[in-house]
């Protein structure tokens, strides 16, 4: 279980704010960065504020669908991870680390839990498990090394994702300084933020901009855009800016995040959306 | 200040995002170079290569760049005629309006007079109008951007400035009109432009009429429903307004500055001229036009210039053939020393065998390997000419060290002793200065023999992704294993089976084992003199093939196969040359920082070449062995003895240098290597021209008649026996990567 004596955590930005937008409105979560940026740290952190059970798996290329499932043995059923994580009532924080090194195909089984139905078809065992309202999908990965191993764009495209740089100087040597300390939670300037919900969501706007994606995506001979967003996308991007966040950083992370991550595609791709939104 | 280059990446998805294919976007400088001719599937745009506004923020130049692209790519969007149909109204000319269309559309197309920049203005203006229904945000930004490109001062002069042959105080007022309207769309406050207009006097032999046209013009650019509209509406308009124009002239007993002016195409071209860059690609929203211009222009150039070259390649060879017949002796041919820089750069020496007269004979060819980074070969000349200034400083060195002695030395009298110094500090001076020499002659030589490659980065990113695809996955599932994950139907036969009282092997577990390709392959390319052809107007076929060879590497390294690629040329058997452009184990990076160095030149031995790539790839342990051999299959060399000396010397060319590569690819068959040969033939079209009295000399003729006064019939049989079914003859080089492609995955997928 989780210390929260020992974990030392300092937000670069708004991430813990979108974390827990994503949680309210039980929307799955996926965290990029490069290696050793506190991805792992913040999903821990993560599941301290939210005060819910932590459940890890860490992908390999060995890891199976079964691992996630669970599996009959002659000797009766065993949970997988998914499963166990969904038994916990009052909800979990399920964490699938490193989902880059998995083979794509295993992580398939989780797609009926990152959409609307938030549910888990058990069938060798004969039960559907449904997810409560408190339970929270996070994974991650790192495109950087990952790129032959590749998270297929059907799972990347389920999750609400997230890119963490690397921290500014100042605040690096901040995080190094109270590592160095290593014995209390930072809790200051951590506050999660009271969003004011947004009524007033731009939703043609937002419909129109996602025709321009899709329009980008046939021409993506030249640019290498694998393709559109779906109306998924466009739906929890509307949720996004429905609960309060602004209408630039919800379309970042809701629509221009979980279909690419080349920086330079990131960068024209959010030259589109100012075509509309400021 | 920002370049172009920095931001064409973000303009290019922004183009996309509204015409939905495939955008290229071309700088102001890059026009007419062969950039334009690759981008002949693409839908052009054309942005300045710097801009610089106002307030010099980047921000705003930024946005600049967005409005120039998005103005040229909503022409798709907002429904552009596209040129065929302009051709078709010209051609029809049924109607009344179509006639005037079409007179409109000549001005415009042909001659760029008056008309096509005020047909250019209505139509920017309804593109703005769509954009700011469809966009507000940004129009806006688009608006912020072009404020920033209103430079009062170099618009002031461009108007302020007189056509020639104009009395005082005539001004054009339509381009005034014009000229207002323009930047007005463009978002520049109609304080400003007002400002500057109303400076300028009235031309009194119109009267007050600046009010009326300026009017009339803002008017016609007004679309009250802009996305209904189209080009043709803009030209429709361009009709009403130059109907406008010419009755207000008329009325004055003018001539219309629309038709009958030459002073007025002048003015625009000289307003257009003088006024900023960027206004002046603002106006040329018919840019194919102009590309097109300055590409015949250009096209036409390269061809003269061709012209001259081939003559002058015709003539080097026919020297090469006259020369390649007088006879060396054995002696000079072999025991030539290593070129003297070789070792000293990293390269090697080794020598090979090869077959002459049906005999093997061992170490016949020298092969010298160079690592081009670290060293390149000189030419004879270069060679002499650095040896001749290292042998000139160690000299004057000695000189210095010896006068230095003298002057520590003890007994040496005062006279001596600044003697002594005089004529050391002159050889040391003289030293450096040589010193300094040699090096800018090495620098320069370095430079001058770098030759950049273009790569088309979209391409690479399209062949990563499609390599991807195919890549087959990495495991696969085994079954009936003793031991690995439970297979559970495995195990209720199992369990049934021993219910039943048999007592069957437990083997009901599954295993996913690694499946993978275990794929190497060494490309070998014939960079000799021949490779020197021109194939588009800049580039040569060295150049495609350079190109080719390094999406191969990509292509390779996304499947995770080990490639080697090996160019070769040479000039005779104690002078072959081969160039190690990228090992197994080493990078794409440095594949890129080799490509440019190496250059086309001198002959072709390709047997020792296979025979150095043979050996090159039977030590690497791969399942699956590939050598592709490119280039013109015609392997020519200077000549050798044969052996024993009776019987004189022989070129090293036509059958007796083909047996000698079928020989080598036999030997690369036996070590388990697949070969692969892809000919690039330099057959030219057949000359449909009546052969005249003098008749022309053709290259291909005289090695026909070479070949058949030696006895020896060269055709494709022979190379197809070769190379068995792996084999393949492609006439047009730009071919060569999709070639290159699909004899890969036939090869290493079957």
């Amino acid at each position: 279980m989780f210390d929260n004596k020992r974990t030392v955590y300092v937000p670069q930005g708004d991430e813990l704010d979108i974390a827990v937008a994503c949680h309210r409105l039980q929307l799955p979560l996926m965290l990029r960065g490069p290696t050793g940026i506190g991805k792992t740290t913040f999903v821990y952190y993560l599941s301290s504020v939210l005060n819910k059970p932590l459940v890890e798996e860490v992908c390999t290329e060995d890891t199976l669908a079964a691992d996630l499932v669970g599996r009959r043995l002659p000797d009766g059923w065993v949970d997988g991870s998914a499963t166990s994580s969904l038994r916990h009532k009052d909800g979990a924080v399920y964490y699938l680390d490193e989902l880059g090194e998995a083979r794509p195909n295993a992580m398939t089984v989780v797609h009926s839990l990152t959409d609307d139905r938030r549910t888990l078809d058990v069938r060798v065992n004969g039960e559907v498990l449904r997810a409560s309202d408190d339970w929270m999908l996070i994974s991650s990965y790192n495109p950087l090394y990952q790129l032959q191993n590749n998270v297929k764009p059907s799972t990347a495209q389920r999750f609400i994702t997230l890119d963490i740089p690397f921290p500014e100087s100042e605040l690096e040597e901040r995080i190094v300084s109270e590592v160095i300390k290593g014995d209390s939670l930072i809790t200051e300037n951590v506050s999660v933020k009271k969003y004011k919900n947004n009524g007033n969501v731009p939703i043609n706007k937002l419909v129109k901009l996602a025709n321009d994606y899709r329009r980008l995506a046939q021409s993506a001979e030249s640019v290498g855009l694998r393709e559109g967003p779906g109306t998924r996308l466009v739906v929890r991007t509307a949720k996004l800016i429905g609960y309060g966040l602004s209408e630039l950083r919800a379309i970042e992370v809701g629509m221009i995040n979980p279909l690419t991550y080349d920086s330079e595609q990131k960068v024209g791709m959010t030259d589109i959306a100012r075509k509309l939104f400021r | 200040m920002v370049k172009a280059s920095k931001v064409l990446p973000r303009l290019q998805l922004l183009a996309e995002s509204f015409t939905g294919f495939p955008v290229r976007i071309i700088t102001s400088e890059s026009l007419g170079k062969q950039e334009i001719a690759q981008t002949d599937n693409f839908f052009r745009i054309q942005v300045p290569e710097i801009i610089t506004t106002n307030d010099s923020s980047e921000d705003t130049e930024i946005k600049a760049y967005k409005g120039l692209t998005v103005l040229q790519a909503s022409a798709v969007s907002y429904r552009d005629t596209s040129r065929e149909v302009l051709s078709l109204i010209i051609n029809e000319q049924k109607s009344e309006l179509g006639r005037k269309k079409a007179e409109v559309l000549r001005l415009s197309l042909e001659e760029r007079l008056l008309s096509s920049t005020c047909l250019n203005t209505i139509e920017l203006s309804r593109r703005m109008q769509c954009i700011a229904d469809d966009y507000p945000v940004l129009s806006d930004d688009m608006r912020e951007g072009f404020s920033g490109l209103f430079i009062p001062e170099l618009a002031d002069k461009a108007i302020i400035e007189r056509p020639a042959g104009r009395s005082k105080g005539t001004t054009n007022e339509i381009d005034l009109a014009i000229f207002r309207i323009y930047w007005e769309n463009m978002g520049i406050s109609k304080e400003a432009v007002d400002g500057l207009i109303d400076s300028v006097p009235l031309d009194f032999r119109l009267g007050s009429h600046r009010e009326e046209i300026t009017g009339k013009l803002r008017e016609l650019s007004l679309f009250s429903r802009p996305f209904d509209s189209s080009y043709d509406d803009s030209l429709e308009r361009t009709v009403i307004f130059k109907e406008f124009v010419d009755r207000i002239f008329t009325e004055h007993s003018m001539a219309s500055p629309f038709t009958e002016h030459p002073g007025s195409a002048e003015y625009v071209k000289r307003l257009e001229a003088r006024s900023s860059k960027q206004a002046k690609h603002l106006l040329s929203a018919e840019k194919d036009g102009m590309a097109e211009g300055v590409r015949e222009a250009y096209e036409s150039n390269r061809m003269r210039e061709f012209a001259s070259m081939s003559y002058v390649e015709a003539n080097a060879s026919s020297e090469a053939l006259s020369s390649s017949f007088k006879e060396v002796p054995l002696s000079k041919a072999i025991n030539v020393s290593p070129p003297a820089s070789l070792e000293k750069e990293g390269g090697k020496v080794l020598f090979l065998p090869e077959l002459r007269g049906g005999v093997l004979v061992p170490r016949a060819v020298r092969i010298s390997v160079y690592d081009l980074i670290r060293g390149q070969p000189l030419s004879d000349e270069q060679l002499a000419r650095r040896i001749d200034l290292e042998r000139k400083i160690a000299e004057l060195t000695e000189i210095e060290e010896r006068h230095d002695r003298r002057v520590h030395f003890e007994s040496c009298d005062v006279y001596d002793f600044q003697e002594e110094m005089k004529l050391r500090d002159s050889a040391q001076s003289e030293r450096k200065k040589i010193e300094k020499r040699l090096k800018t002659s090495i620098k320069a030589h370095n430079e001058t023999s770098t030759r950049d490659i273009d790569i088309d980065n979209p391409l690479v990113k399209r062949i990563v992704r499609e390599m991807e695809k195919i890549k087959p996955s990495a495991r696969a599932v085994v079954r009936s294993c003793f031991e690995g994950e439970l297979d559970v139907k495995r195990y209720y036969d199992w369990w049934l089976e021993t219910l039943a009282g048999g007592s069957p092997m437990p083997n009901f577990y599954y295993q996913w084992q690694k499946r993978k390709r275990n794929v190497a392959s060494v490309l070998l390319l014939d960079t000799s003199h021949s490779t020197n052809r021109l194939v588009t107007d800049e580039e040569t076929v060295l150049d495609m093939i350079k190109k080719a060879s390094y999406y191969f590497s990509v292509a390779a390294d996304t499947l995770e196969d080990k490639t080697a690629i090996i160019a070769y040329n040479g000039n005779g058997e104690s002078n072959s040359r081969i160039f190690v452009l990228k090992d197994f184990d080493e990078s794409n990076e440095r594949l890129l920082r080799r490509l440019p160095l190496l250059k086309s030149e001198l002959n072709n031995r390709d047997g020792s070449a296979i025979r150095y790539a043979t050996n090159y790839i039977t030590h690497y342990p791969a399942k699956t062995r590939i050598l592709f051999h490119i280039g013109d299959m015609r392997p020519s060399d200077k000549q050798y003895e044969i052996p024993g000396g009776t019987q004189g010397s022989c070129p090293y060319e036509g059958g007796e240098a083909l047996s000698d590569v079928s020989h080598a690819f036999s030997t690369a068959r036996t070590h388990g290597i697949i070969p692969y040969g892809i000919c690039i033939s330099s057959a030219k079209k057949p000359n449909k021209e009546r052969p005249t009295k003098t008749g022309r000399m053709n290259l291909a003729v005289l090695a026909n008649l070479k070949e058949k006064e030696q006895g020896v019939v060269v055709n494709d049989e022979l190379l197809r026996r070769n190379f068995r079914k792996n084999y393949r003859v492609i006439s047009d080089v730009t071919e060569l990567p999709r070639v290159l492609r699909e004899a890969y995955l036939n090869v290493s997928f079957s």
